[in-house]
């Protein structure tokens, strides 16, 4: 049962902590302070307990009320003692200054986030429940109530941005006077809105569906595959240990027990302060016993195959880190167990783009070993392991016994390397085996000629690519046909120094290694979504910088809190499309390049004029930003100024800040992805990158892009499928549903979603800026994406099967 | 008395003063233990169990549970719904409790003294140690017997007394008529402590835990021949090793 509970003082008493919270607003932002009226502080909890009703009421009853000096707001569930209306209104009466203009921001931590206060209270239901269910769960958060008839809506997100919910764990949100008056957010809907979130267990599934969904050309001609095989791979700046090496399958990561440790981008500063501090006890409590904790967690997972994830969700002393990876690397070098440690950095806000990437390492890796140390001249077997017809539904046990039999291989001595290949092409999986098929390889594709053209550029299903020593062979296949896991024996690597695909015995394409393994280049159309970056603050003297404002200008902006990974950008400034990422500053590095800089200033001018500073922070301290500002001014000739920054002067941090990230903050709830509310109205905006659709979302013109609830962007490549799958994934989070009408093709442009309240503002105003609009579809409870085409067929999916 | 009775101090997460109250209770006769709240219920040492192996229970101060829900109120919560205990039945075959600070919001939030109490934050006041003087009044309380004026440090000086508005009357005159508000502070007017109608279960804001011996208090020093003397917060313990007794 969900059920939210607000509990503050009564109307009678005073409330010290809202007292408290006027006079911090008011020594921040004097001006705003006298804005303030009137203000209130609330508990608030959101709760869910697997008991019936009467039970729950009980326990909250116990649990929360204390009549002597506070209410109790449980909507409907309760009856609240709060004066005639039993809801906030009644609070709201007591201000001096009825009947007064009220406005509410509420914040709560986010999920997965360590809350302590949350676990008290759901300790404390427990324990007069008398029972403990692995599904219960609490989320705390708080209510202020602010009253003031000279507040607008930047006063309101101004406090909570920068002092009511300014830390990344946490996600706020403004109420209305009517909304605060009403119990509508007390139901049990929205209150399991912010409890329940998509896990995703296994991404088999949902590879499987985009995979079922691709369009499944015919043969490219043998000319059209000999070029591609000429291409260079479009990758993002390979990181050392950005490969999966030993079998590791993506689908597993989200399964295994989670581990915290610093990303790739902090490893250089031991000290610099980053304000992802949401495990910091599990980090020292992890540096004193590393491994006997990997031991003890190796040893209820699986014998064959074990494999661990690291989940990157926060940042740690250097020490901590270095102790956890050679902990790993030690007990992969005493165990016969291939080891790989994933990580992987998870953002997800209410309102804002969720944003997901891993990179993985293998530790003590023998196959990695064995690779370096490959004689030169030895010659491999080329073997896929997987299917090479995925059949439609979870294959967890395959990607097991790929597992185990990996071992048992590697064991035998078996492999020469391996790779996984899921969710990567064939051709993009053979590239990055440079190091392995250094010498030349044939691909003989007979009898498999239909899997060979199918996942060429396509995704693979969960899948290895194993590369077999030539006296193992044998062996290997009888092993693989015991254990009915299946595979294809596809080619031979050779000394020819050529790539060859052979059919019938004859060469169908053929290039050199030299053509095939060119480096990966730096590309600036490449995808910023594979480039995550991080926004770090450094503490930082700022006696060089002015204090300046333009438009014209790339501005230096200090900020007095944390410059949250989630806050800002939002705006992909790719030439091709629209999306939103969060800006990182790998472009920062140690090594500050500026053709990094180059690189995304030509993506941001590309969108003119609504550029008008770009927001980097630094890793490194003074002397690199030195060095950025000089390459700024001589490089670009940008003159770089600073803005004063509010409140605490001693915590200052120099970057220069994307003002378009303080325009789309005014539209951020646009910029989620995700289908929020049952029954929202979905249209289709069709833009390009310059279209008024565009413009209008990123806040360039018009102002009710707080409308809207969501926004996703469709490619002009993605053609239907792709705008099922995207659609897919936007139901996934909350596990809605939809109901659309797709009955042509979609150039490219968005879907939004709008409330029925919102629509008639929001259609004015497209209308008025000339932006196109076509009303699609609603967001259902059902969880089924329901596509009808033109001639009402419809096909229906199960969002819930795709968890 | 050498250690014939047995005294539990409770402790729970971010409570404190644990080892004082351990150390006082020893030194006036009692055998004294510190467990966890978690612990005990897991040993599932029900009210039964509680009554016959304990002759005092005390709940010191702090800020347990971080004071979600209330200060005192996950504790109360554990020990009504998670051992089961009843404090007043407790009482009432012979067992003495002492909450302190925190620990007597707990024993308000268990209803020992009635429906209509609580505690407040007075914002105006400033969260600092500070010792104040107590007086008790009425003769029903066995831990306060044959005291006078004593001084005690408190270290919640933002917290209040607080009695329903909407009962005040009828709550105010069922404190007095009872004899329940047995400890104010000098002037009378401010209540900082309470019994039950045993005079077993008491409760209070200043800490004698804290006040054992005379060079606890910041300025002993200008009574140096007082050096050797025990703090006025030892003869609370004293009286109820001497009810134990009786």
């Amino acid at each position: 049962m969900f059920v939210r509970v607000e509990t503050g003082f009564k109307a009678e008493f005073t409330d010290p902590e809202a007292a408290k919270a006027r006079q911090r607003i008011t020594e921040i932002h004097p001006a705003l302070g006298e804005k303030i009226r009137w203000i209130r502080r609330l508990k608030v909890y959101w709760i869910e307990l697997s008991a019936p009703r009467d039970k729950v009421v009980q326990t909250i009853q116990f649990a929360f009320k204390n009549p002597v000096t506070q209410w109790l707001f449980t909507g409907d569930l309760l009856p609240s003692a709060a004066g005639s209306t039993g809801t906030l209104f009644d609070l709201m009466q007591e201000s001096p200054f009825r009947p007064g203009v009220f406005h509410g921001i509420e914040k709560r931590k986010r999920l997965q986030v360590h809350d302590e206060d949350a676990l008290v209270v759901l300790d404390a239901l427990q324990t007069v429940l008398g029972q403990r269910s692995p599904h219960d769960r609490v989320v705390s958060g708080e209510l202020l109530i602010l009253e003031g008839v000279r507040l607008n809506q930047s006063d309101l997100e101004w406090i909570a941005r920068n002092w009511f919910s300014h830390e990344k764990f946490e996600s706020w949100s403004l109420l209305s006077e009517d909304e605060l008056k009403r119990n509508s957010r007390f139901q049990s809907e929205q209150v399991a809105k912010y409890l329940m979130s998509a896990q995703l267990q296994s991404r088999s599934r949902l590879l499987q569906f985009r995979q079922a969904g691709a369009l499944v050309s015919g043969p490219a001609s043998w000319a059209e595959i000999t070029e591609k095989l000429k291409a260079p791979l479009q990758v993002s700046e390979s990181r050392q240990n950005d490969s999966l090496e030993e079998g590791a399958n993506e689908e597993e990561w989200s399964i295994l027990p989670e581990i915290c440790f610093a990303s790739n981008c902090m490893q250089s500063d031991t000290q610099m302060e980053v304000e992802f501090n949401l495990v910091r006890q599990q980090h020292d409590a992890l540096a004193s016993g590393f491994v006997s904790q990997l031991q003890t967690v190796l040893g209820v997972l699986p014998e064959r195959g074990r494999h661990w994830a690291g989940d990157d969700r926060g940042s740690h002393p250097i020490r901590v880190r270095e102790e956890f990876e050679n902990s790993l690397q030690r007990v992969a070098e005493t165990t016969a167990t291939p080891i790989v440690q994933m990580k992987f950095y998870e953002d997800s806000h209410e309102n804002e783009p969720s944003y997901f990437w891993s990179s993985s390492v293998a530790v003590g890796s023998r196959g990695a070993a064995n690779a370096r140390n490959r004689l030169e001249g030895s010659l491999a077997d080329l073997f896929y392991v997987g299917y090479a017809d995925p059949p439609a539904y979870r294959n967890l046990t395959l990607s097991e016994n790929i597992k185990s039999a990996l071992a048992l291989a590697i064991e035998g001595d078996a492999i020469e390397f391996s790779t996984a290949s899921t969710g990567r092409s064939l051709l993009e999986t053979l590239k990055r085996l440079d190091q392995n098929l250094q010498y030349g390889f044939d691909l003989t594709i007979d009898g498999c000629s239909e899997w060979f053209h199918r996942f060429f550029e396509k995704p693979l299903p969960i899948s290895q690519i194993w590369g077999v020593k030539e006296d193992k062979k044998s062996w290997l296949i009888e092993e693989l046909n015991h254990r009915k896991i299946p595979f294809i024996h596809f080619g031979t690597t050779s000394l020819t120094g050529d790539i060859r695909v052979l059919e019938g015995g004859e060469p169908r394409a053929k290039v050199s290694i030299k053509d095939f393994f060119q480096p990966a280049r730096f590309d600036p159309k490449r995808d910023l979504l594979d480039e995550p970056l991080f926004i770090q603050e450094k503490r930082v003297q700022p006696a060089k910088f002015k204090n300046r404002y333009s438009i014209e200008e790339l501005v230096l902006k200090p900020e007095t809190y944390h410059v949250s990974v989630a806050s800002p950008v939002v705006i992909r400034p790719s030439l091709n499309s629209w999306a939103g990422i969060m800006v990182l500053s790998d472009l920062c590095g140690q090594e500050f390049a500026p053709a990094y800089m180059e690189y995304l200033l030509r993506k941001c001018t590309a969108i003119g004029g609504q550029i008008h500073s770009m927001q980097i922070s630094m890793l490194n301290g003074l002397k690199a930003w030195l060095k950025t500002v000089e390459s700024f001014r001589s490089d670009f000739g940008i003159q770089l100024t600073q803005l004063e920054a509010k409140g605490d002067p001693e915590i200052q941090s120099h970057w220069i800040a994307l003002q378009l990230i303080s325009k789309v903050n005014d539209s951020r709830s646009v910029r989620s992805e995700d289908f929020k509310y049952v029954h929202d109205r979905i249209y289709w905006l069709p833009g390009s990158f310059d279209h008024p659709a565009t413009r209008w979302l990123a806040g360039a013109e018009g102002r009710y892009q707080n409308g809207l609830h969501s926004a996703v962007a469709i490619e002009s490549t993605d053609g239907k499928q792709g705008v099922i799958n995207t659609l897919t994934y936007a139901l996934l989070k909350r596990k809605l549903g939809a109901e659309v009408k797709i009955q042509h093709h979609f150039a490219g442009g968005f879907f939004v979603s709008a409330s029925e309240n919102e629509r008639f503002a929001v259609e004015e105003e497209w209308r008025s800026v000339g932006i196109e609009f076509e009303f699609v579809g609603r967001v259902t409870s059902s969880p089924f994406l329901v596509v009808r085409d033109e001639n009402d067929h419809a096909q229906t999916i199960s969002i819930e099967d795709l968890i | 008395m050498s250690g014939k009775y047995r005294a539990l101090v409770l402790s729970s997460p971010g409570s404190r003063g644990e080892t004082a109250f351990c150390h006082v209770l020893k030194q006036v006769g009692f055998d004294a233990e510190n467990l966890d709240i978690n612990t005990l219920i897991e040993r599932k040492l029900d009210q039964e169990q509680l009554c016959l192996k304990y002759k005092v229970l005390v709940l010191p101060g702090g800020n347990t549970y971080s004071s979600v829900l209330g200060s005192g109120k996950v504790l109360a919560l554990k020990l009504q719904h998670g051992l089961g205990w009843n404090l007043a039945r407790f009482a009432e075959r012979g067992g003495l409790v002492l909450g302190v600070g925190s620990g007597f919001q707990t024993l308000l939030h268990l209803k020992i003294f009635g429906d209509d109490y609580a505690f407040r934050i007075n914002e105006d006041a400033v969260q600092q140690e500070k010792w104040i003087k107590v007086m008790p009044t009425g003769t029903r309380c066995v831990w306060l017997r044959g005291l006078g004026l004593i001084e005690l440090p408190l270290n919640q000086l933002d917290t209040e007394f607080v009695i329903d508005p909407f009962a005040y009357v009828e709550a105010k005159g069922r404190l007095e008529r009872l004899g329940l508000s047995c400890l104010k502070d000098e002037s009378g007017e401010r209540i900082v402590g309470l019994c039950d109608q045993t005079g077993r279960i008491f409760g209070l804001l200043p800490h004698p835990e804290f006040f054992l011996s005379w060079t606890s208090m910041e300025d002993w020093f200008m009574n140096p021949t007082r050096a050797a003397a025990p703090g006025q917060g030892l003869a609370i313990f004293e009286n109820a090793a001497r009810f134990a007794e009786q």
